[in-house]
């Protein structure tokens, strides 16, 4: 449960299409009586890092967007984690996960027709 | 056997769940399967039945020429390999188009997409006139076209192939004649 950083909400898709740039928003309350230092950092799968080490300072009770974005290469699990900054350092706080299921292509045609016949 | 009456006419913006249909008119049995391709009945067998597009014209064709169908189409899907295969071929009684000759195209790729992308394609089909080319087509007859995407995929009018165009070429006689044949010059060699 989170001290001062509370991950509130995060914003992305549950289908993209491999290839596709995906967005993702993570929201982060401010969840003390003053303001915080508030850092935030998201991975793919644990291991790309798209929203790195951002920060901003935010009021008591403000929520503060931060932004990142992926190309989808398949299936992923998204983590996101917030960080306050205390006297002596910068301390993990909260932890959200969503996973972004891949689109499956399915074959479509539409629109045949024969636009000319000639002689050649 | 469930008989469904069918309703107005049959054309290719009906839509009729599986089974067996009457045309109350005719009294003509059609057969619809599970993806909504019609078959006719006929002697107790079933006949594909063609949709039968408007023939926006009749092109004239004589033997040694080769006509050429440009079809357009949309794909969107994974990146796919297909062939275009041309066709002429005839109307027959039981509403089927009987195809007498039919040429593919080399395989070509459709791009994966996610939205659909239009193609243009064409085939060329040689044109050989009796009595040259035993088998093929006669002069002076008219004849039906078609088009159709295939390897690995089934034909949906409008989708992935066309109607038939009924009597969209006119084979103009020009049997292949010889004459003034003669040895010019014999000699040892």
């Amino acid at each position: 449960m989170a001290r001062y950083a509370e991950i509130v909400e995060m914003v992305a898709p549950d289908k993209a299409a491999a290839g596709s740039v995906v967005s993702v928003e993570v929201k982060i309350k401010n969840i003390w009586t003053s303001q915080v230092h508030i850092y935030c950092g998201a991975v793919l799968d644990s291991h790309t890092r798209f929203i790195d080490w951002q920060d901003a300072w935010v009021g008591p009770g403000q929520v503060q967007s931060f932004y990142g974005s992926f190309v989808m290469p398949g299936q992923v699990t998204i983590n996101a984690y917030s960080y306050y900054e205390a006297m002596d350092g910068v301390y993990s706080d909260d932890w959200k996960s969503k996973v972004v299921k891949l689109i499956e292509l399915a074959p479509g045609f539409s629109e045949f027709v024969i636009a000319d016949y000639r002689t050649v | 056997m469930a008989t469904k009456i069918i309703a107005l006419e049959l054309g290719p913006q009906a839509y009729y769940p599986a089974g067996w249909y009457q045309d109350p008119a005719t009294g003509q049995w059609y057969y619809y399967d599970e993806e909504g391709r019609r078959y006719v009945y006929v002697a107790g067998l079933l006949y594909p039945a063609v949709v039968w597009w408007p023939t926006p014209k009749v092109v004239n064709v004589k033997h040694g020429d080769a006509l050429r169908i440009e079809v357009s189409f949309n794909y969107s899907g994974p990146a796919k390999t297909c062939k275009l295969r041309g066709e002429i071929g005839q109307k027959s009684v039981f509403n089927s188009f009987d195809n007498i000759v039919s040429v593919d195209t080399l395989a070509f790729t459709l791009a994966e997409s996610y939205t659909p992308q239009p193609y243009n394609k064409s085939v060329d089909i040689p044109i050989l006139v009796k009595p040259a080319a035993a088998g093929q087509l006669e002069g002076g007859k008219y004849y039906a076209i078609a088009a159709r995407l295939i390897d690995g995929i089934s034909l949906e009018e409008g989708k992935t192939g066309s109607g038939a165009l009924n009597d969209a070429i006119f084979v103009v006689t020009a049997a292949p004649t010889f004459s003034d044949f003669k040895i010019t010059d014999y000699k040892v060699a």
